[in-house]
């Protein structure tokens, strides 16, 4: 139940990764520490959700390219939308995906979050895992990281061995195989018209 | 006279029989006699447990390749050789995943193509992998509770 949310609530809180960082491990702890600060720090208790969608999103998209893990996960069916379906799938995902996270964390108590050492893939890739503990359970959670073009990007979140692109990879792969991309943007603006998302966003 | 082209049949037919062993062996083993037209990638996982060399690389579960190797890297790491046709591109996004055929099945790797555009060249590394589902340690986590039971 909590891996969904934590998929959502990662891709936010792991998103902030500066790109031209000289230490991506010290970047993503710093970003974590900020995303979580929208949603527990000083003050929050009076924000509405939509507040706190709009902070976590113009934090994320400040410091991180969202298109990166969602084209991921889209996996070789990105190729069958046109233009226009590319733009408005990428924007409706974000969309619910802020909305999930949101929506899932709301009420909670704010979860606690140790890193543990960083593994080094290669020269341009990164693996960081972590524990998120929460009210009553606990996750591990790795974050992979890539230096791309744009600096160190988050493109992979794994959670309890779980990866966040290759399961929603699945998903789309299987809507893909009997639908069309408007069935697809049809299906996720009826995900946003729900009052409440909660972790089992499935398409 | 006779005596001669009976020989020469019988050379003839041992030839074909080793000839059909050779073929079988390597088609058993998974080897070519020919380079062809082929291309290695490498795959990194924490675990490859029952995957071996020519075992089966599939695509949408059609076997589009074959293990050339599996090895252990510097960081302890499964590093496993898949020989592909050049004939299959796969972007640089591809996941590759172990899979078991039916619940004790053979392990094979499973690739699921990405969309990045960017090919991956003879000898480069997918980085993107699933480990095989560990059925005892599922169990033990359900019969002792694993990182997740953190009531009291």
């Amino acid at each position: 139940m909590y891996k969904a949310i934590l998929a959502g609530l990662t891709i936010l809180l792991g998103s902030t990764v500066a790109s031209a960082s000289a230490d991506p491990v010290e970047e993503l702890k710093g970003s974590v520490t900020e995303a979580v600060e929208v949603l527990y720090g000083e003050g929050s208790e009076a924000k509405s959700v939509e507040l706190k969608r709009d902070e976590v999103r113009a934090a994320f998209e400040k410091n991180y390219n969202m298109d990166i893990i969602i084209r991921r996960a889209i996996g070789s069916n990105w190729r069958r939308l046109t233009e226009e379906e590319q733009t408005r799938v990428l924007e409706l995902i974000k969309a619910v995906v802020l909305k999930a996270y949101i929506d899932g964390m709301e009420g909670r108590a704010r979860p606690e979050i140790r890193y543990e050492a960083a593994v080094q893939l290669g020269e341009h890739r990164l693996e960081i895992p972590s524990v998120v503990v929460m009210e009553d359970r606990t996750v591990s959670l790795k974050y992979k990281l890539a230096r791309m073009q744009s600096g160190w990007e988050l493109y992979d979140l794994v959670a309890e061995e779980i990866s966040l692109v290759a399961n929603y990879r699945q998903q789309f792969d299987e809507h893909f195989r009997r639908g069309t991309a408007a069935k697809l943007i049809e299906k996720l603006e009826g995900l946003l018209n729900h009052e409440k998302l909660d972790h089992k966003v499935t398409l | 006279m006779k005596n001669t082209k009976i020989e020469y049949l019988v050379g003839c037919f041992v030839l074909a029989g080793l000839a059909a062993i050779l073929y079988l062996a390597i088609q058993v083993g998974g080897a070519r006699l020919l380079g062809g037209d082929v291309y290695q990638l490498q795959a990194q996982f924490s675990s490859a447990a029952g995957v071996n060399p020519g075992s089966r690389v599939e695509i949408a579960g059609v076997r589009v390749g074959t293990v050339k190797s599996v090895n252990l890297d510097e960081a302890y790491y499964a590093l496993v050789t898949l020989e592909l046709p050049r004939s299959v591109k796969l972007d640089s996004d591809t996941i590759a995943s172990v899979k078991t055929s039916g619940l004790i099945g053979d392990r094979f790797i499973e690739l699921s193509p990405g969309g990045s555009d960017l090919f991956l060249e003879d000898g480069e590394m997918i980085y993107d992998t699933e480990s095989a589902l560990d059925i005892e340690d599922l169990i033990s986590r359900f019969a002792l509770g694993g990182i997740d039971s953190n009531k009291e």
